[in-house]
């Protein structure tokens, strides 16, 4: 059992009712501390069983589970649940309670004091970038986006260690899901959670998980690693498949100009490009451009290269081989 | 009964199909048999809806019980009143035990049916949520479920109430009062008024009932009616 994590899976298998073939066989995994780990996978692969047993929503036919060094059965089910935050796509605000109410469900059933709930409402409305305004109403007259950041809210609010997503943004259009991405992102540099977060959609594992985990069938773990990693090394040709044909280009999503920064200044130097005048039309990108936005920059105009600025200064070059030789690294 | 008893001086115009001033002279017999009609369907629908849940919640909790439960409340629902009081008369005698008897029996399949409907009809989704979040199994039934099922409950409740209310006139037959018993005096001694007014009466007395109903749901479910809001951004 490996003791820095923060949940471990060992050798379950569940295998419901009526169904002949076990829907998770034999699964191991670790769940690292503090990260953000997806479950990614074809639909049936078993990535959702699994989510639902860690809190005991299914009940693994064999195996064990442990969360933060305990077996998740020393607890009752609704004990150990009200210590671990749940989101799932459809949301399942309550209806007939107030947005307020919603995020205060489970501080309620831990019986906080009024006074406590709504000090911890303002931080948690504050966390998640919802309107004040919108404590009064009712779930049915919030949009999508603003309802699934009261989701967010309602998980985190007796400040669980440990949050599992079961494909949290399905239901949202791409320009909320990315908004909501970033905004994630952001409350996870805050609160350091360990999050499991179920996803059938690749980019997103990428864009926000730490580990992306590849399942295939029945749990079956097919690679486990940075998205980096998968993207550099996929371990069998399912991942490959499932990374698509575009790896190169992901993976440069995942790096910034900044990265290969000093190489570009050394480069800069050696040229002396940076003491000529630059071409007025050079594209320019900065330190904090991925490389793929550095690249498409650099492919859309009529050069070879982008200029880097930061700060106000042309601080170097960037070329379309080194962008290159960054995916060789 | 006191409606047998005409006033001397009053005219009988036999032929008129109401007389309002021996409806005009009654208000306290009226008054009386009101109350006796309420009585009659607030306890058989108290009783039935008790009966009911009780149902529901094995049905709910033993799906295969849903079959017969709803087979029984059909069967129960489908047997003439009138055929009813005769079977039990010999066993509860004539009066309230045996009205009682066939008006409760006439609620529990739409109680029973609406109950059910309402209950399994709140989103899995929200459930689901509740179980997540850590409410245990009644908790969710009272505090979540309950609530999201009450408009379809209450519409059964409305539904029964109104059935019960036509009912409890019939039941006068086996001597339990209420506005059947004005449509007794008059079906006994060929008179219009008191048929009229008994049924009038029970016709009003349903809408109002009904009326009732249908406002403590709007007000005990404020949710199902969203405000009127500015256009927000959507975010």
């Amino acid at each position: 059992m490996n003791s820095a994590a923060a949940i471990s899976v060992n050798e379950v298998s569940k295998v419901f009712p009526g169904s002949a073939s076990p829907a998770v066989d034999h699964l191991t995994l670790a769940i690292p501390h503090g990260q953000i780990l997806a479950l990614v996978g074809p639909s049936g692969c078993g990535k959702t069983t699994t989510l639902r047993m860690i809190n005991r929503l299914e009940e693994p036919t064999s195996g064990s589970i442990t969360v933060l060094g305990h077996d998740h059965r020393s607890l009752k089910p609704h004990e150990l649940r009200r210590s671990i935050g749940y989101v799932i796509q459809q949301i399942g605000l309550f209806p007939h309670h107030s947005i307020r109410r919603n995020i205060a469900a489970v501080l309620e059933l831990l019986k906080w004091s009024s006074d406590r709930i709504e000090h911890r409402i303002s931080e948690l409305i504050e966390l998640v970038s919802l309107d004040p305004g919108l404590l009064d109403r009712y779930p049915s007259e919030l949009s999508g986006g603003q309802q699934q950041r009261v989701g967010v809210a309602r998980a985190l609010a007796a400040d669980p260690p440990i949050l599992l997503m079961d494909e949290p943004y399905s239901a949202v259009d791409p320009v909320i899901r990315e908004r909501l991405h970033s905004e994630l992102l952001q409350v996870q540099a805050r609160v350091k959670k360990t999050i499991v977060i179920v996803t059938h959609d690749i980019d997103e594992a990428i864009t926000l998980a730490d580990q992306v985990v590849v399942m295939s069938d029945r749990g079956r773990i097919e690679q486990q690693g940075t998205p980096e990693e998968l993207l550099a090394r996929p371990a069998t040709e399912f991942v490959r498949e499932f990374l698509g044909r575009e790896r190169g280009l992901r993976r440069l999503g995942l790096r910034t100009v900044k990265e290969i920064l000093t190489e570009i200044v050394t480069n800069a130097h050696r040229t002396g490009a940076l003491a000529e005048p630059l071409p007025s039309d050079l594209p320019e990108v900065t330190p904090a451009t991925p490389l793929r936005e550095a690249l498409d920059a650099i492919l859309t105009s009529h050069h070879s290269e982008a200029a880097v600025r930061a700060n106000g200064e042309i601080i170097g070059l960037i070329t379309i081989g080194q962008i290159a030789e960054a995916l060789r690294s | 009964m006191t409606a047998h008893i005409h006033s001397p001086g009053a005219t009988n115009p036999g032929d008129a199909f109401i007389w309002w001033e021996w409806i005009t002279r009654r208000p306290g017999e009226i008054w009386e048999r009101t109350v006796e009609h309420l009585q009659m369907t607030v306890v058989a629908v108290t009783i039935g809806c008790v009966i009911s849940a009780g149902l529901t919640l094995i049905a709910l909790r033993f799906r295969w019980t849903l079959g017969p439960i709803t087979w029984i409340g059909n069967l129960l629902y489908t047997i003439p009143s009138l055929a009813l009081f005769v079977i039990l008369i010999p066993y509860t005698g004539l009066g309230f035990l045996t009205a009682q008897i066939a008006l409760v029996s006439y609620t529990i399949q739409i109680l029973v049916r609406n109950m059910v409907a309402g209950i399994t009809s709140v989103p899995a989704s929200v459930t689901e949520a509740a179980t997540a979040i850590g409410y245990r199994r009644l908790h969710r039934l009272w505090a979540i479920e309950l609530p999201l099922a009450a408009p379809t409950i209450i519409a059964g409740i409305r539904i029964a109430a109104v059935t019960v209310i036509g009912l409890v006139t019939i039941t006068a037959l086996i001597g339990n009062g209420g506005y059947g018993a004005f449509i007794n005096d008059g079906l006994s001694r060929r008179f219009s008024t008191p048929i009229v007014l008994g049924g009038g009466l029970s016709i009003l007395l349903a809408l109002g009932v009904d009326a009732l109903l249908t406002a403590l749901q709007r007000i005990a479910t404020p949710w199902t009616r969203p405000r009127p809001r500015r256009s927000d951004p959507v975010t």
